[in-house]
């Protein structure tokens, strides 16, 4: 003879309810929001050539700049603590 | 020695494309108010008056390197050099570092002097920097 474990068969039912349930809610949330996720990607398409273009000009000015602007802004500010300015010393990094 | 006190949304801007510290145009915002952790924008900090060599806004600050060596991010910035012109500037103590060229002015930390300071026509201050330490570090 033999003996089913119909509880455990019913909680099961139970859990499948569940979860079909908690999937349908998932599946109704992203098509509420999928024209958004789709507008959202069109405008970083827009985006993408513009932001190519900046990362070019910064190549560009940064080949011209460093290393001497940095080095001119240390010099410059050796000058001013040499002359007695004042002087917020050595921050450190965090 | 001055100690870096970190605001606490530069790590989560840091996460959320707000900065690019390696082309972004930093500045130090001067003010005689303590900012507080919690602040996020320049309009969260009191600046002290734009006269005789302090523009609103701030002092530039040039970027000398912003790279990682073995999975340790350090962002080294330059000296930047305040200098009064035609009057005094201040009282400040504390130099504010931010963001100009991300919308809003995101802040990312700031410095305490220890004391109140004001310049006299002519006089500096020097905001020195460790370029060994580096300005600050993400691990």
């Amino acid at each position: 003879m033999i003996i089913r474990p119909i509880k455990v068969i019913e909680m099961h039912e139970d859990l499948k309810i569940l979860m079909a349930g908690l999937q349908a809610e998932k599946a109704a949330l992203l098509e509420k929001t999928a024209s958004l996720h789709a507008r959202r990607d069109e405008l970083i398409a827009q985006i993408r050539p513009l932001e190519e273009e900046e990362r070019e000009i910064i190549r560009q000015y940064q080949a011209i700049e460093r290393p001497r602007l940095g080095e001119l802004d240390d010099q410059i500010a050796a000058l001013a603590m040499a002359m007695g300015g004042r002087r917020l010393s050595n921050p450190e990094a965090a | 020695m001055a100690t870096f006190n970190k605001f606490n949304c530069f790590v989560e801007d840091m996460a959320e494309k707000v900065h690019n510290l390696g082309a972004d145009q930093l500045k130090y915002a001067y003010t005689n108010s303590a900012p507080v952790a919690t602040n996020t924008v320049l309009a969260n900090i009191t600046q002290i008056t734009a006269a005789n060599g302090y523009s609103s806004g701030g002092v530039s600050v040039t970027t000398s390197s912003s790279a990682q060596t073995s999975g340790t991010y350090k962002l080294v910035l330059a000296d930047s050099v305040l200098t009064a012109s035609g009057g005094s500037v201040g009282p400040f103590r504390y130099q504010v570092l931010y963001n100009s060229t991300a919308a809003g002015g995101p802040l990312i930390g700031w410095y305490d002097y220890g004391s109140g300071v004001t310049l006299a026509d002519t006089e500096t201050f020097t905001v020195d920097q460790d370029p060994s330490a580096g300005a600050l570090t993400n691990v």
